[in-house]
């Protein structure tokens, strides 16, 4: 067997054979492989090895690191003689400012981010002028408060060095004044015409402001033709826009539909459902939910049951199920159970990659009396825009391209490309030079959302603007803005049609004080809904079910291994490749599969086997006469022969970043295969490639635990609704426990916590609710300043997230059934913390108020306290992360030297430095700081929040006693975002606080608690809400030996 | 066996060994004085691309600090005045005062261009600490004590060391900077001569306040490291 870095000789090392195991993380721990023990036992096992080789290699030597050291002694010194007085710094005030404006404190300010056409309201931080971090709009109806990853890193894409900077004519640059006067002609040579010839396809962007445009245009232009496009529809017309409050029902079905993750009206959705969800105070209302899919997406891992089944029997899957609600016997047990439960109150949703099963699930709803809300027409009242197919079914002499990036992502069969080459004028209006660019005679920036005026309209007709916060960085143009030269619109100020677009809508309503008020508070709720609430009784017919012709649906020939299926789906990370240079969105793990700065051919290990698979193959994949070589992943819980593809890598110009990152699949997806395709085949290339998961990083390990008794240590502890009514204090009765043996020291916080000045500062994260959608992770990016690493360092285990969200399967076989658990782990800020006595100079203490304080200025980076850290949450710089080496030109150095194998090495550069240039320094919270090379750093609970919330209220106070700070002002980042408020944060000492009463749950339990940590952070147990008479009861029961000695009543009852 | 070394040699060690606890002396003497805020921060006066003297401005005209740095009540900064502000007496359209000084000839860029003054910033913490003005100036803690008598400068110097040792002296024992909210800009108070204090020293009343304002200086690191 291996020997492996940080092994003390003469123990005994576990053999790796295959044993059962609760709760495991990757096939790898549950055969506890010795890949895995490596990460289990070493902090940071690159490193060691990187040591190790130092020693035999020519690396440096210990005599040449000495004398390394004392030449840097030498230089250090002489730098000090030479600079004693610290450099010379300018402060430099502005001009003016008005009365709102107070240097040092930040501005919040309502705007809307759009994404494919779903709307999230949001509040902007601005901090002197700069927005530094993006928060849900409470008010408004698709945030209400919350936001999800993509609109916490769309900040990121504001201050992107590789945006588009300049106007390109025929790849030249121009200037803007040569662009505007090119508009300004053109738009007259329209008029002349009526618009013969000239085609604009652009993104959804859900603006009645460009509705109103496009009208205009119509009557301007009426030979204009306009389509709108947007990959995530998974057809070229939008799926038909149906929403459900989803808290009004007992049980739920998602038909491959991951409303839990990326799909649809997200924190609609996940607020609504994590409310149906609560099983405190709602008692015996709890939902269920049922989800049937291929892959296995977030809501596979919040269902109480999941089905396995490929894409392309979903459909026949609903036939069926409608068919048993109309009284046909399916003579499908699973499927006439969940009828029969569904029958009490239940609704289905559909997936928009089953574009097909869209009517018959209306039906279903119909039959189950549910009623959508909100409005039917969605967002837009516009007239109807031609599907992608049909504008490119004429040639065009004008092409406008208003965002998207369509040579890149539409269906491979339209070829887009070639109709763009034979239109003479195509005009792109692009954040990036991207894939389309190079078709395009005339390519301009766009602004950024947070640079431009707009307003968004979201699914339930309530109308927000979009503010901006910046003057566009690089003078950009907005999609308003080109639409109104482009049709001699009467003013081309976005401001005025924004305002004109409020006229509009508000009706009788308007009025200057009305349009303030819209502004400051994000919201507005027309009256006289033009567009019309949703039919109440769901009786028509969904709104353009897409209409082309469909391809046999139910392939006859079974799946096998040599007639696979492939799903497409968008990605949890770029979405459909939109943010494939965002570097915090490509660094974050996948929540599922956790890869990293990559997308992979996941399929299950079944498949695995059977083709003689393993994961890191390089597999060429082929359908429709295409292929594409890509790296193959296996994932449990994935339904057999099916393999399951994001979209959205592969970019070819997408910049430093996405460059090259994993493949693009969109060249096997026809207009008609979208979703997914029956029919391909796979074939091993021989080479290997390298895939970044984290999903064995930072394990909890418990492989040092001798007895066998204490393998279940209870970090996640769940049980069924029908246990949890009859015994409520079961977590108690999970785990470990050992003796309360107090401490032997007096801990100087118990005198703290008698002190009536002081809070003590605690947290519950409540795994019922959670969804493990990440979004927690990325606000806490944004608001601590946190650096990404690249490819290569995740490989080494040093990515830097403070926040970590786990993903344990459950099941004792890979093969089979397996269900999955998310728990997000951060510091848990211990009473009795591990990290702090072994710290030699005292850079991690405690505060009085609970919080465990990482002192980066003191921190030398022994790492020791990461070491002792029994949860595995700190995270040390290895690098300057935040100091990027820039090239003249403006682009990331990136080392040109390696040699990248063709497919993967190409990622992320052999040494990736993420570039701290100018642009990239604005994003930071100017209240958090940046940590260099060589210290440690973990959450902090947000401290700067805290400081925030405690000053103001000395403020307040001005000379009398300060109050103690009010439940619920202090939010963290991460619950701010989080869309099912999972996360509680408050003063310990005040029994009403909220985080109080959590902890008083019988759910409440402390992970590791037998080390007598003591954490502050405390967990509630999950409960699955678990039909008993539904067949396939091996899949929820478990068998795990271990489970049965310890009698854990993990899912389900368990019967020995 | 002949001697190997000669006879001066006996006593190299002990010459030895004090020079070097002279020189560990001396470096660590040095270092502690040369090297501290103490000496290489107090008295830094550097010069203004205006020749603004506050002496001037609050002594002879009688301005209030919060009449320029009017954000230092409610922002963690006290900011530096725009040009706005300045402009409103100095300004050809406004006050017009003084109006045909050459000194005032880089207000006046500044006011046409919008090019901003670059000042040369005098009072500096480190990045990872996190000072707040508002936190201290609405409870009793005056400009003066951080600031040295401003209202005395022609040019602004560097009065306190602003190190860690320094803040620590007063979170720790507050009293001796606390004085009544009214009273925190005017830098030529005088606790014994104010009336309202009744011949109370400034220690004892800061000591009065201490209790009645529940004064709560943090100590540990999270107060203003994060």
């Amino acid at each position: 067997m291996k020997n492996w870095p940080g092994k003390p000789d003469g123990l005994p090392m576990p053999e790796p054979t295959l044993r059962r195991k609760a709760l495991w993380r990757s096939m790898d721990d549950l055969a506890q492989s010795p890949e895995f023990m490596q990460w289990a036992s070493a902090e940071f096992p690159a490193l060691a090895s990187e040591l190790d080789d130092s020693y035999k290699s020519d690396g440096p030597s210990r005599r040449r690191f000495l004398q390394l050291m004392g030449a840097s002694m030498a230089l250090a010194g002489l730098s000090m003689g030479a600079g004693c007085r610290r450099t010379e710094t300018r402060l430099l005030p502005a001009k003016f400012k008005t009365a709102e404006q107070v240097p040092g404190r930040a501005m919040y300010f309502a705007s809307s981010f759009v994404l494919a056409g779903k709307v999230t309201g949001i509040l902007a931080e601005t901090n002197e002028g700069r927005p530094t971090k993006i928060e849900g709009n409470p008010a408004h109806p698709a945030s209400m408060g919350a936001t999800d990853v993509y609109a916490q890193a769309s900040l990121l894409d504001l201050y992107d060095p590789d945006r588009s900077r300049f106007v390109l004519n025929q790849g030249q640059l121009a200037t803007k004044i040569a662009l505007l006067g090119m508009l300004d002609q053109l738009s007259a040579e329209l008029k002349k015409s009526g618009g013969k010839g000239l085609a604009i396809l652009s993104a959804d962007y859900a603006s009645p402001a460009i509705d109103m445009l496009r009208e205009h245009l119509a009557k301007v232009l009426p030979q204009a033709r306009f389509a709108i496009f947007e990959p995530s529809w998974f057809g070229q017309t939008p799926p038909a826009s149906r929403h459900y409050d989803l808290s009004q029902y007992k049980t739920i079905l998602s038909l491959d539909c991951d409303f839990l993750g990326h799909d649809d009206e997200g924190i609609f959705y996940k607020r609504a459902f994590g409310r149906g969800r609560a099983v405190e105070n709602n008692k015996g209302k709890m939902n269920r939910l049922y989800a049937v899919e291929p892959g296995f997406s977030l809501t596979g891992t919040v269902a109480d049951h999941r089905l396995r089944l490929p894409a392309s029997k979903m459909v026949e899957f609903a036939g069926k199920l409608l068919g048993e609600l109309q009284g046909k016997a399916s003579g499908d047990a699973w499927i006439s159970e969940l009828a029969s439960d569904l029958k009490a109150g239940g609704v289905v949703l559909a997936g928009a990659r089953h574009p097909q099963a869209a009517p018959i699930v209306a039906q279903i709803n119909k039959i189950l009396g549910a009623k959508p809300v909100g409005r039917q027409n969605g967002s837009s009242d516009a007239p109807q825009a031609l599907a992608l197919g049909e504008l490119l079914g004429q040639p065009a002499s004008v092409v406008v391209l208003l965002g998207g990036n369509p040579v890149y992502d539409a269906p491979a069969d339209l070829k887009v490309a070639n109709w763009l080459k034979q239109a003479g004028n195509v005009i792109q209006l692009s954040s990036h030079v991207n894939e389309t660019t190079e078709f395009c005679r005339w390519h301009f920036p766009a602004a950024h959302a947070l640079e431009s005026w707009g307003d968004a309209r979201a699914f339930d007709g309530t109308l927000s603007p979009m503010q901006p916060m910046i003057d566009p960085l690089f003078g950009g143009l907005t999609a308003l803005e080109v639409l109104a030269r482009i049709g001699s619109y009467d003013t081309k100020d976005g401001y005025e049609i924004v305002r004109r677009s409020f006229k509009r809508l508000a009706g009788a309503a308007d009025s200057d004080q009305a349009f303030r008020k819209y502004l400051h508070e994000g919201v507005f709720q027309p009256a006289g809904d033009a567009g019309g609430k949703a039919d109440p009784n769901g009786s028509a017919a969904p709104s353009a079910p897409n209409a082309e012709p469909t391809k046999k649906v139910s392939d006859d020939r079974p799946l096998g291994k040599t007639n696979l299926e492939l799903a497409f789906g968008l990605d949890p990370s770029v979405y459909d490749g939109r943010f494939a240079n965002n570097g915090w969105l490509q660094e974050l793990p996948d929540p599922i599969s956790k890869l990293t700065w990559d997308n992979a051919a996941v399929l299950s290990p079944k498949t695995a086997r059977e083709l003689g698979v393993q994961s890191g193959d390089i597999l060429s994949v082929a359908a429709e006469g295409a292929s594409a070589e890509i790296v193959a992943f296996i994932l449990p819980g994935v339904v057999d022969y099916s393999i399951q593809l994001a979209i959205g890598y592969g970019r070819s110009k997408a910049g430093a970043i996405g460059d090259g990152v994993g493949t693009n699949v969109n060249p096997l997806r026809t207009s008609k295969t979208l979703g997914h395709v029956v029919g391909a085949t796979i074939t091993k290339t021989g080479r290997k490639g390298k895939l970044a998961t984290t999903r064995d990083h930072w394990t909890i390990a418990d492989h040092h635990v001798i007895d066998e008794q204490l393998k279940e240590r209870g970090i996640v502890r769940q049980g069924t609704l029908e246990e949890f009514e009859k015994q409520p204090d079961f977590v108690a009765h999970q785990g470990v426990h050992s003796p309360d043996i107090g401490n032997i020291h007096p801990n100087p916080l118990d005198e703290y916590k008698k002190d009536d000045r002081f809070h003590q500062w605690g947290m519950t994260i409540d795994l019922n609710a959670c969804l493990g959608c990440n979004a927690c992770t990325i606000a806490c990016q944004s608001e601590n300043n946190i650096p990404i690493v690249g490819k290569d360092e995740v490989i080494n285990g040093r990515e830097m997230h403070w926040l970590r969200m786990d993903r344990y399967f459950e099941g004792a076989d890979p093969e089979g059934e397996v269900t999955a658990v998310t728990q997000p782990m951060m510091c848990q800020h211990c009473e009795n913390a591990p990290c702090e006595p072994v710290c030699p100079v005292n850079a991690t203490v405690h505060d009085e108020e609970g919080l465990n304080a990482m002192v980066y200025n003191r921190c030398i980076g022994t790492r020791y306290c990461a070491n002792n850290c029994p949860y595995k949450v700190r995270r040390f710089n290895f690098f300057d992360y935040n100091k990027g080496t820039i090239r003249e030109s403006g682009k990331i150095t990136r080392d040109e030297s390696t040699a990248p194998d063709p497919l993967h090495g190409l990622s992320t550069p052999q040494s990736f430095q993420p570039p701290l240039q100018e642009l990239l320094k604005m994003a930071m919270n100017p209240d958090v700081t940046v940590r260099m090379r060589g210290v440690m750093e973990k959450c902090t609970y947000c401290v700067q929040r805290i400081q925030r919330a405690k000053i103001d209220q000395n403020i307040k106070a001005g000379q009398s006693i300060p109050e103690k700070v009010p439940d619920g002002t202090i939010q963290t980042a991460c619950q701010q975002v989080c869309p099912t408020q999972a996360i509680v944060f408050g003063n310990l000492k005040d029994e009403q606080s909220r985080v109080s009463q959590m902890k008083t749950s019988p759910r409440s339990y402390d992970v590791l608690s037998n080390l007598n940590t003591r954490p502050r952070t405390s967990y509630l147990a999950r409960i699955r809400n678990v039909n008993p008479k539904m067949p396939g009861g091996e899949m929820i029961e478990t068998k795990s030996e271990a489970h049965t000695r310890l009698s854990l009543p993990i899912l389900g009852e368990v019967r020995i | 066996m002949s001697n190997v070394f000669p006879k001066n040699t006996r006593l190299l060690a002990t010459k030895a060994l004090v020079g070097v606890i002279l020189l560990t002396t001396l470096a660590v003497g040095a270092t502690w004085y040369y090297g501290t805020p103490k000496y290489y921060r107090v008295g830094y006066a550097p010069q203004q691309p205006v020749v603004f003297s506050h002496k001037i401005h609050v002594s002879q005209v009688g301005l209030d600090c919060l009449h320029c740095h009017s954000s230092v009540k409610e922002s963690p900064h006290s900011n530096i005045p725009t040009v706005q502000v300045c402009w409103n007496c100095h300004g050809a359209d406004k006050g017009n005062i003084k109006a045909d000084s050459g000194q005032l000839e880089v207000l006046k860029e500044t006011y046409s261009t919008g090019r901003p003054i670059p000042w040369v910033q005098v009072h500096k913490v480190p990045d990872y600490a996190y000072f707040n003005h508002s936190a201290h100036v609405n409870r009793g803690v005056s400009c003066l004590s951080c600031h040295g008598q401003v209202n005395e400068m022609d040019v602004v110097r560097h009065e306190q060391p602003l190190s860690m040792s320094w803040c620590l002296d007063c979170h720790r024992n507050p009293e001796s900077n606390l004085r009544p909210n009214s009273q925190v800009t005017n830098l030529t108070w005088d606790a014994t001569k104010d009336p309202t204090l009744a011949g109370k020293t400034q220690e004892e009343y800061g000591k009065l306040l201490k209790a009645h304002s529940g004064i709560n200086a943090p100590v540990t690191c999270t107060g203003c490291h994060r």
